[in-house]
């Protein structure tokens, strides 16, 4: 099991992980807003600058679709790590998309969507400010070594 | 060696070390948390400011996300496990449901157009 947090005076729910993107040898935390409205995970470009994702080495998506109307993404192999305690990670092999920079959406967080999240069981509390994730199933899992006892 | 075990060798080798990225990541997960846990003093301290955590510190604040990005890099402070946030003094509300691919709505990609009669 491993939790997230819900955030400052939002109560926006958040899952921290770690993004690896092989191709461009990025290995970065990034803090996702749990959105299971969003059919796919996102990188929005606040964390594309900060990761520095150089745009023009993307592959270009297709148009995502949200509340505020459409807009360009381009997508990228990636893999998305969750760390259980000091237990296990679990990795997640998906082709993330990457949001276009535009200024109305550097304030955005990225969004971990339901290709993750429909192989995870969430447990939502938010009057307790309690999110906790159980994998289902996940591409592969890591035990960690444990340390030994002194 | 069956496709499911070269597969997951092949996963391993992007991940790397384990333990070391375990590491990693319990580290930005720390700094993640000090956005909740400290953000009604971060509101007082930076209101309508773009801020860097690093570990359980506020390493650089500014107006300007590039201001925050160059601040970092000259701390020479690894940008990986740096999160950075805007604090916004009023909270925004934000919906950010159904994003979905523009095809699967069965809307042109580049949008649509109300023809007048």
């Amino acid at each position: 099991m491993f939790s997230g947090r819900f955030g400052d005076t939002s109560g926006r729910p958040y899952i921290e992980a770690q993004v690896i993107l092989p191709r461009l040898k990025i290995s970065s935390g990034v803090s996702f807003i749990v959105d299971t409205g969003a059919d796919q995970t996102v990188l929005m470009p606040l964390d594309a600058v900060r990761l520095g994702i150089d745009y023009r080495k993307l592959r270009r998506g297709q148009n995502l679709f949200g509340v505020g109307g459409s807009c360009k993404s381009y997508r990228e192999s990636a893999l998305i790590v969750f760390s259980e305690n000091n237990r296990r990670l679990f990795l997640y092999e998906i082709e993330v998309g990457i949001i276009e920079k535009r200024r109305e959406f550097m304030r955005t967080r990225s969004l971990l969507g339901r290709d993750i999240l429909d192989r995870l069981r969430m447990d939502y509390n938010a009057s307790k400010r309690i999110i906790t994730f159980k994998a289902i199933s996940s591409d592969a899992t890591i035990r960690l070594p444990t340390r030994p006892s002194s | 060696m069956s496709s499911r075990a070269s597969k997951k060798t092949e996963l391993l080798r992007m991940l790397g070390n384990p333990v070391r990225l375990h590491r990693e990541l319990k580290r930005f997960r720390r700094a993640a948390h000090v956005l909740s846990s400290r953000h009604r003093r971060l509101i007082q301290k930076y209101p309508n400011q773009w801020i860097a955590v690093y570990d359980d510190d506020v390493i650089a604040s500014g107006a300007t996300l590039d201001a925050v990005l160059k601040e970092v890099a000259k701390r020479k402070v690894p940008q990986e496990r740096t999160i950075v946030h805007f604090v916004e003094k009023n909270q925004r509300t934000m919906i950010l449901c159904n994003l979905c691919l523009v095809g699967d709505l069965g809307i042109p990609a580049d949008g649509l157009t109300l023809k007048p009669r």
